[in-house]
């Protein structure tokens, strides 16, 4: 896998980057046929992003052909893997400034140490090379049609930055609300406390949006945190969002879509139903309520909930734990990744000797690397001190991040390894399964962040 | 009971968003009274947590193009409402570009003071934004609480100087003490001074104007009772809490015309500020020690 993307469209490229880094923690990358694919899933598995960019906005687009079998892939696929979301986004740290200093930046796989290779071509002769450690991991995929979608718009950016921005910053949630007369967006509460929220409305006009095909007039809630994800990227971009939704529960897509250069899909849950609202008070508040109420609007949220947008790994991943840290070449670390944990056995045992090995090679040179200048894939090293000189805190910084995110990783994991362990929000309307659902079971209860569909019961 | 105004003129939703700001800064809840030519911002701090007082009068028809008001009944035409004035202040911060503006009094599930907010867009289109903030509805009974204040008696009354100056110096104290002394003579002369274990700080202002207030009052309001014999280089102190004062010197974004403060040793100090369309006075009790 080689390619480069011009200077002129790494702002583009950092912007998505960013976009996705409001979402999740982790970066998927997958080159295809049709353009190299960057893609995240939040957390609670409630919103997914996906970044297809072109073959025709990079200058140079190379993936590898089926001979290069680069993974112990089973049927000879392109790479797939994931990388640590806030180790990338360090390397696209300032959009403000990257188009100015950036030439260029050629994105590859070092296979011999196994590390995915950013490299910043910038103004004077300057190389950055960011060496990052990846896993190797099964496609992501949210299974979401658009096509079946009953309303969909097409709305100006600005018009959607202009609409949010009257939400406070802490508003988790918003409801749009669509008719054909109208389309407005509201805040949503969970529990609405008339001292300390307002309510705010937000009426748009049918005639501000490009288009607006609504077949049936629906009120669907959703995050508007991953929106304003979507928002920071469109905003400076100013393209065109189509969003696309049904009935509440079922997802919402957001596709942005740039002809020749990129294609942005977006998918964010929606509160199921309605009536879920009642299933939201505090208990003692739901007793007053009439016992069927409760009872329908739960087997609606249940319907609801198995039906909608399944995240779906076509072999799973979570069961996989290792260590991702960013490397800098040019960082002489001592501290060493965590052990991997036991692994179910099963076929990916074979991946896990292969992964093991690869954590040794990283130690080694590690060790090596302060000096030894024979590592052709650190010409930072070779100007060392100008780069002192240039970034003298690159070094020390990128360290401590490095320890602070190897230590976050850690309690994440541990995190995830409670089974059950509810989604932050309680977007119920998801369900994420397995494919292969055989295989599921043999993993040790894999975190499917889906246990909280009966949290009622 | 019945209300509603309309801002138009963005210079008026700029002023009254400064006014509401900071109002908002100084309390968390206040108590609006509207009658039919002024709005007031009151705030009554409880005792415990400082026991300030705010007592803000704004003139209607400086910031009003239209303004409607059915009060309680005839003779009491007047509403007194309870609101957060963040919430006020967040609906019109997004609103500084607007068409107008309009404020009503409505009955949603709760009284709600809905702000509806006309917003211009790229394709000429209005943009309609709404609001709805929670508000209590105060009985008739609890007006007598929210009564304007009378002027204290006081020992000597000074022209502040620049108010961002005093904040400037205000602020630096807080990090040193939780005290400030503020002292003032009929000599236009004032200070500001605090102290730790270590180090004593002390500001000195000259030059200040000793308004005169009307003879009549004078005499009423003054207590030392042979003003001839008082030596006009005496200071009279007031120790006040630094972080009350420095959350005050705030008012500094209104760009009042004329800030006056009235000292009265011991006991508390009493701010007013004029401006063209509005006035604020503050009550902050002195701290014993």
């Amino acid at each position: 896998m080689n390619c480069i993307i011009p200077g002129k469209n790494i702002k583009v490229f950092a912007r998505a980057i960013h976009s996705l880094a409001k979402i999740g923690e982790e970066l998927y990358i997958e080159p295809l046929e049709n353009g190299f694919a960057f893609k995240t899933v939040n957390s609670s598995r409630s919103a997914f992003g996906l970044f297809l960019f072109d073959p025709r906005f990079f200058d140079k687009y190379h993936r590898p052909s089926d001979n290069e079998t680069t993974f112990q892939n089973d049927e000879n696929e392109s790479p797939r893997c994931k990388i640590a979301m806030s180790s990338c986004l360090n390397i696209f740290k300032s959009v403000a400034t990257i188009e100015k200093t950036v030439e260029k930046c050629k994105i590859s796989l070092n296979m011999k140490d196994d590390r995915l290779v950013f490299k910043m071509y910038c103004r004077h002769g300057i190389v950055k090379t960011h060496n990052l450690a990846f896993i190797e991991c099964e496609s992501l995929k949210a299974v979401f049609n658009s096509d079946n979608c009953e309303n969909c718009l097409i709305a100006p950016s600005k018009m959607l930055c202009e609409a949010v921005i009257h939400f406070q910053n802490n508003q988790e949630e918003v409801t749009l609300v669509v008719s054909s007369e109208k389309i407005s967006f509201k805040n949503y509460f969970e529990e609405y406390d008339s001292t300390k929220q307002m309510i705010t409305e937000v009426k748009l006009h049918l005639d501000e949006f490009n288009a607006c095909d609504i077949g049936i007039n629906t009120e669907i809630t959703f995050c508007l945190k991953e929106l304003r994800a979507i928002l920071s990227f469109v905003e400076v971009t100013n393209l065109p969002v189509k969003i696309n939704f049904d009935t509440p529960g079922k997802p919402m897509s957001y596709l942005i879509s740039s002809e020749g250069m990129l294609e942005a899909t977006f998918v964010l849950a929606t509160l199921a139903g309605d009536n879920c609202s009642n299933s939201q008070v505090p208990p003692s508040a739901r007793q007053s309520t009439s016992q069927n109420k409760t009872r329908a609007s739960c087997s609606n949220k249940n319907l609801n909930g198995d039906e909608s947008i399944l995240v779906e790994w076509d072999d799973m991943t979570m069961a996989e734990v290792e260590e991702m840290s960013l490397v800098e070449a040019c960082a002489s670390r001592s501290q060493c990744p965590a052990a991997p944990k036991p692994q179910p056995v099963s076929k990916r045992q074979q991946k896990t000797v292969s992964n093991g090995r690869n954590q040794s090679k990283m130690h080694n040179r590690l060790d090596k690397t302060p000096d030894s200048d024979e590592d052709t894939n650190s010409p930072v090293i070779a100007v060392q001190p100008c780069i002192n000189l240039l970034a003298p805190n690159i070094d020390t910084d990128d360290e401590e991040k490095q320890n602070s995110d190897v230590r976050k990783e850690e309690e994440e994991e541990e995190d995830d390894i409670i089974p059950g362990t509810p989604p932050s929000k309680k977007f119920k309307s998801l369900f994420f399964g397995n494919s292969q659902a055989s295989e599921a079971s043999q993993k040790a209860a894999p975190v499917v962040l889906a246990a909280d569909t009966d949290e009622d019961d | 009971m019945r209300f509603r105004g309309k801002l138009v003129d963005t210079a008026c939703i700029q002023h009254f968003s400064r006014v509401l700001g900071t109002i908002a800064k100084l309390c968390k809840t206040c108590v609006l009274r509207i009658t039919a030519d002024k709005l007031y911002f009151i705030l009554l701090e409880k005792v415990v947590s400082g026991g300030t007082h705010t007592w803000c009068e704004v003139t209607q028809s400086h910031f009003f193009d239209e303004f409607m008001l059915d009060g309680l009944s005839k003779e009491d035409n007047e509403i007194f409402l309870e609101l957060v004035p963040e919430n006020l202040l967040r609906a019109m911060k997004t609103a500084q570009v607007a068409k107008w503006i309009k404020i009503k009094l409505t009955k949603k599930h709760t009284p709600c003071l809905t702000v509806e907010v006309d917003l211009p867009t790229a394709i000429g289109l209005s943009r309609n934004v709404v609001h709805y903030i929670s508000v209590t509805v105060l009985p008739k009974r609890l007006w007598s609480d929210y009564e304007e204040p009378e002027m204290p008696e006081f020992d000597v009354s000074i022209a502040l100087p620049a108010l961002k100056l005093l904040r400037n110096v205000v602020d630096k104290m807080k990090s040193m003490s939780s005290y400030v002394i503020i002292s003032a003579n009929h000599n236009g002369e004032m200070k500001l001074l605090t102290e730790t274990e270590v180090a004593l700080v002390c500001t000195y202002f000259k030059d200040l104007a000793n308004p005169t207030w009307k003879s009549g009052l004078d005499a009423h309001f003054f207590r030392s009772p042979h003003r001839s014999n008082v030596d006009k280089r005496e200071f009279f102190d007031v120790k006040v809490d630094c972080k009350k004062l420095a959350q005050f010197l705030n008012v500094q974004q209104l760009c009042p015309s004329r800030v006056i403060c009235n000292l009265n040793a011991n006991h508390l100090i009493h701010v007013t500020l004029l401006h063209d369309d509005f006035s604020l006075q503050y009550f902050m009790p002195a701290v014993v020690s």
